[in-house]
């Protein structure tokens, strides 16, 4: 983005404004994807950080390259949505427990992910699940790096630490999560 | 091949998903959502931003009306100390004379020694 667009969106423009979105929102979408594992939910948390950029583009301070910026975002709504579908959850389990409400299973979404055969499927499952295990920071750093393909700089950019931080998120993240596929066939096999 | 081997070789499979995972695409109507969504804020932020002027027209009004409220009942309730005596004196005057009372009447002891 140059910084001629960059102006034309801090002075409101919707020309701009669109062209950003229609650049970023697969990115977006797929990074919410990842930590949200829902389309539906990934869409609506990906308008959310549109709607952000749009109310705050006027604080950027271009200190980090603009796409970063958003990807931050993505990743710190999507954390945020994390944490407050679990509060949910943990709140219809109370109310369950104590009768007030029938608790209910969420459905399944069809479209948790896309691989067709059945058992790439499961694999992608368990990993899936495997890497939601991780300590929140390590999860962050193997998502963008192994899923989205961002390069450890650009990951570094978005997480606001250092490469060689991220490098050890990276390293420490890849060998708990082997520990964890290994604990979990150990008991398969 | 032994267990560890084979859990081995089904771990690799499974990080191997990692360079297989698919992308999703964005919704055509992307862009249109995101816009209303904005427009929508936008409106909400204005009638919020009318309800605070109003407010801060009402605020000062009401807080200027108790104000002077309070001084009038003041100046009232402090208004000549003496005014209040004579009035009440006024008042048992106006009673006596309507009720035709008088220190003999009332006095039921003074009626039978006479």
């Amino acid at each position: 983005m140059t910084d001629i667009s960059l102006k034309d969106l801090k002075s409101g423009s919707e020309k701009a404004f669109k062209s950003l979105v229609e650049q970023h929102q697969d990115r977006v979408i797929n990074i919410c994807f990842r930590f949200l594992n829902s389309r539906e939910d990934a869409e609506d948390i990906a308008q959310d950080v549109f709607v952000e950029v749009y109310q705050s583009i006027n604080r950027f301070r271009g200190e980090a390259k603009l796409s970063t910026w958003i990807y931050r975002i993505a990743v710190s709504k999507s954390l945020d949505a994390i944490r407050k579908m679990k509060r949910k959850k943990r709140m219809a389990q109370l109310k369950s427990l104590f009768g007030l409400e029938a608790h209910e299973e969420p459905a399944a979404s069809i479209t948790m992910n896309p691989d067709n055969v059945l058992e790439q499927q499961e694999r992608a499952m368990i990993l899936q699940k495997c890497v939601k295990e991780l300590a929140e920071n390590q999860e962050i750093a193997i998502t963008l790096s192994k899923y989205e393909g961002f390069s450890y700089k650009e990951i570094a950019g978005i997480m606001g630490i250092s490469l060689s931080a991220v490098e050890s998120l990276i390293h420490r993240g890849m060998k708990n999560l082997k520990e964890k596929l290994f604990h979990y066939y150990d008991q398969k096999l | 091949m032994n267990k560890k081997q084979k859990i081995e070789q089904e771990v690799q499979k499974t990080l191997d998903c990692f360079d297989q995972s698919e992308h999703i695409k964005s919704n055509p109507f992307f862009y249109t959502r995101v816009k209303t969504r904005i427009e929508e804020l936008e409106n909400h932020e204005r009638k919020s931003e009318l309800g605070n002027l109003a407010w801060g027209i009402l605020k000062p009004a009401l807080l200027f009306s108790l104000i002077a409220m309070n001084i009038v009942t003041a100046t009232l309730f402090m208004k000549k100390p003496g005014d209040q005596i004579n009035s009440r004196e006024q008042v048992i005057n106006t009673l006596v004379l309507e009720f035709s009372l008088d220190s003999k009447q009332y006095n039921p002891n003074l009626l039978f020694n006479e």
